[in-house]
């Protein structure tokens, strides 16, 4: 149903503002309050879009940074979760994507001058280094687990021979969708919204919607490549992430900088060390 | 250009503080080289305001010293004046009074440790806290009528006694929060990520909590035992056995440590109090006439409030308020560097300080009053920093 696909992703950012808004209930709810309307992030959105933009710099990478940053992702849904395109060695062109996607949200701070948004940049990117890798690693090893060539291949439920590349994935997902023990580069206490200090109206619009759609798109992403194409335990699997992802975020306080570097790097020798694995017991086949 | 020349300012708008100072924080990489405090953003003014008010008149303007220790600023002027005029309150005043001082204590020391969860990124405990803080403003709401001010306190004896059923409520009340308090208290302690967030964080050792003057909770978390309640008892303290909360390493979690078993142990002075409470009448208010000097202290939740007071034709000549955070103002110069920015924000907190209580640089000379900015004061009157 390629059409469904299609009408599917183009309405991935209402979907993923939605999940955003239920995200907060949950998290409401867990911490005994009622918490706000599911559709609260809509109402912030508009209300964003219709603010002034007040520019702090007229600086191209500035202007461009935040609207790139949620595009990226918004291509990254076309073959994750709705595969509206599929074509071989897709895999490497989503990881082009998250990377790209990560590196549009660091040049967002550092082409903001703010001290908060370069401190945040540079806390994102000594992590991005690490994770954008463990997360390739990961990918590769489904991949190659499956003998297939593209996302859409992976049919079988590959997930159960490859455990430690899932771990080192929900890691990864939980980084960079910046759950609160690992949001160090949005620490609000610490250093203000970090990034998206000095950014306004549709920029921080596009900033946060961003921040939405790459939570949808990591959980998407893992629930596909768990689920191995059947329907069904894609949407356990997504509502199991989801819910993991909540209770996480509403249970456990931040770690320092130092502490997520450690918890990153560890994700990144998980998934090396099982990509080393699956390709050395791949070449026996 | 050195690479500490990079300068984060933290405040005086900023989720990490939630009072207005500015702290300009120079860093290399994510280490703190040096701090600058920079106050005077809150300065209203007090001791002026106080300036030229009668006795009953200048009773309001105290309890607004703070937004949090309402009761504390009434009591501490309260008991300066009735010190001048030689007076001792009726039991049943004396009770009330204790009983109320202890909440203040509960409320302020909750407010502040659902603050403190914040600051480390654990809304679910702060959300908590401060659920428990709502029990505490209910009773306060029953025997005031105000949950934030109260203006309850007055020469000689109170605005309202208590109603008939108010105790009961009170005890339901304190009850349920010390029994969750010592639950949030074993889930922190249980908690890794928690202690690790604050353990040898703001490390204050003993004899530096000594050369600075610190008294409260951060002085007994570094394991100097002081306690007006304990020193100087007023009101029912001296007859009331209680422990005093006290840590050794000083640290932030030791601060977390004292303040949450501090809130435990009120409630149990609240029971305390409210089982002996005394069946009499408090005395009817009248205007006072008062003439002297005379000084109190009391121990307010973040550590002793002291009250100087001078009056002559019934009017406050001078007045001279020494708040708890004074003492620890400029100590955050001396614990952040070397820290990473991280633990900026929980360390400003674990002080728990309040700026609009402590801004009150001016200074009287020969009956001339002047106004000075914080430089100007610190070079003058050779203030620590």
């Amino acid at each position: 149903m390629p059409w469904l696909n299609l009408v599917l992703w183009v309405a991935s950012p209402f979907l993923a503002v939605l999940a955003d808004g239920v995200y907060r209930k949950v998290i409401a709810r867990m911490q005994s309050r009622r918490g706000p309307p599911v559709v609260q992030p809509f109402y912030d959105l508009r209300k964003l879009w219709a603010k002034k933009r007040i520019p702090t710099k007229n600086d191209w990478f500035f202007m461009i940074s935040p609207f790139m940053y949620c595009t990226t992702l918004f291509v990254g849904l076309m073959l994750v979760p709705f595969q509206v395109i599929s074509f071989p060695y897709d895999f490497i062109f989503l990881l082009y994507v998250t990377v790209l996607s990560s590196a549009f949200y660091v040049l967002a701070g550092i082409s903001s001058d703010s001290p908060y948004g370069m401190l945040a940049s540079m806390r994102e990117m000594r992590l991005m280094i690490i994770y954008e890798t463990a997360l390739a690693a990961a990918i590769i090893s489904f991949v190659v687990y499956s003998s297939t060539i593209t996302l859409a291949g992976i049919k079988d439920l590959s997930i159960l021979g490859l455990v430690p590349s899932a771990v080192a994935l929900i890691a990864v997902a939980l980084v960079e969708s910046k759950v609160t023990q690992f949001d160090t580069g949005a620490a609000e206490s610490e250093i203000l919204p970090g990034v998206s200090t000095e950014y306004s109206g549709r920029s921080l619009f596009f900033l946060d919607l961003g921040e939405m759609l790459k939570r949808f798109f990591f959980i998407s992403l893992l629930s596909s490549l768990f689920a191995g194409g059947n329907l069904l335990f894609w949407i356990v699997s997504f509502v199991i992430l989801f819910m993991a992802m909540a209770y996480s975020d509403a249970t456990t306080p931040r770690f320092t900088l130092h502490t997520t570097v450690w918890y990153v790097l560890a994700a990144f020798f998980v998934a090396v060390i099982d990509l080393m694995r699956v390709l050395w017991v791949g070449s026996w086949a | 250009m050195r690479v500490h020349d990079f300068v984060m300012p933290v405040g005086p708008q900023s989720p990490a503080i939630k009072e207005p100072i500015l702290l300009k924080v120079c860093l290399e990489g994510e280490e703190v080289q040096k701090v600058r405090m920079v106050t005077g953003y809150t300065h209203r003014g007090i001791e002026y305001l106080l300036e030229g008010k009668n006795p009953d008149q200048a009773l309001y303007v105290a309890s607004r010293v703070c937004g949090i220790c309402s009761i504390t600023h009434e009591r501490a002027y309260v008991r300066t004046v009735e010190n001048i005029l030689g007076y001792d309150a009726p039991e049943r005043v004396k009770a009330i009074r204790t009983v109320l001082f202890e909440l203040e204590r509960m409320q302020s020391h909750l407010l502040w440790a659902g603050f403190m969860m914040h600051e480390i990124g654990l809304e679910t405990l702060f959300n908590y806290f401060w659920r428990e803080r709502e029990k505490v403003l209910d009773c306060f709401e029953k025997i005031t009528g105000g949950r934030v001010h109260h203006n309850i306190n007055k020469i000689r004896t109170l605005r309202y006694d208590m109603e008939e059923e108010d105790p009961e409520f009170i005890l339901q009340q304190v009850r349920s929060v010390a029994r969750k308090t010592r639950d949030y208290y074993n889930d922190c302690m249980k908690e890794e990520v928690v202690v690790s967030r604050l353990k040898n964080v703001g490390t204050i050792p003993k004899s530096m909590a000594l050369e600075w003057g610190l008294t409260g909770p951060i002085a007994r978390a570094s394991g100097v035992r002081i306690d007006t309640r304990k020193i100087d008892p007023y009101d029912w303290y001296s007859r009331i056995d209680f422990e005093m909360a006290a840590g050794k390493r000083g640290d932030a979690l030791e601060r977390l440590k004292v303040r949450l078993t501090e809130v435990m142990e009120s409630a149990r002075i609240v029971e305390r109090v409210l089982s002996g409470l005394p069946d009499e009448k408090i005395p009817p208010h009248s205007l006072s006439r008062v003439e002297g000097e005379g000084h109190a202290r009391v121990e307010a939740p973040r550590g002793e409030l002291f009250y100087y007071l001078r009056f002559k034709n019934n009017r406050v000549e001078r007045a001279k308020i020494r708040t708890p955070s004074f003492s620890y103002m400029k100590i955050l110069e001396e614990l952040l560097p070397g820290m990473v920015v991280g633990d900026v924000p929980v360390i400003v907190a674990s002080l728990d300080p309040c700026f609009s209580c402590l801004e009150r640089v001016l200074v009287e000379k020969n009956g001339r009053v002047e106004e000075l900015r914080e430089k100007e004061f610190r070079r003058k009157y050779s203030c620590p920093g």
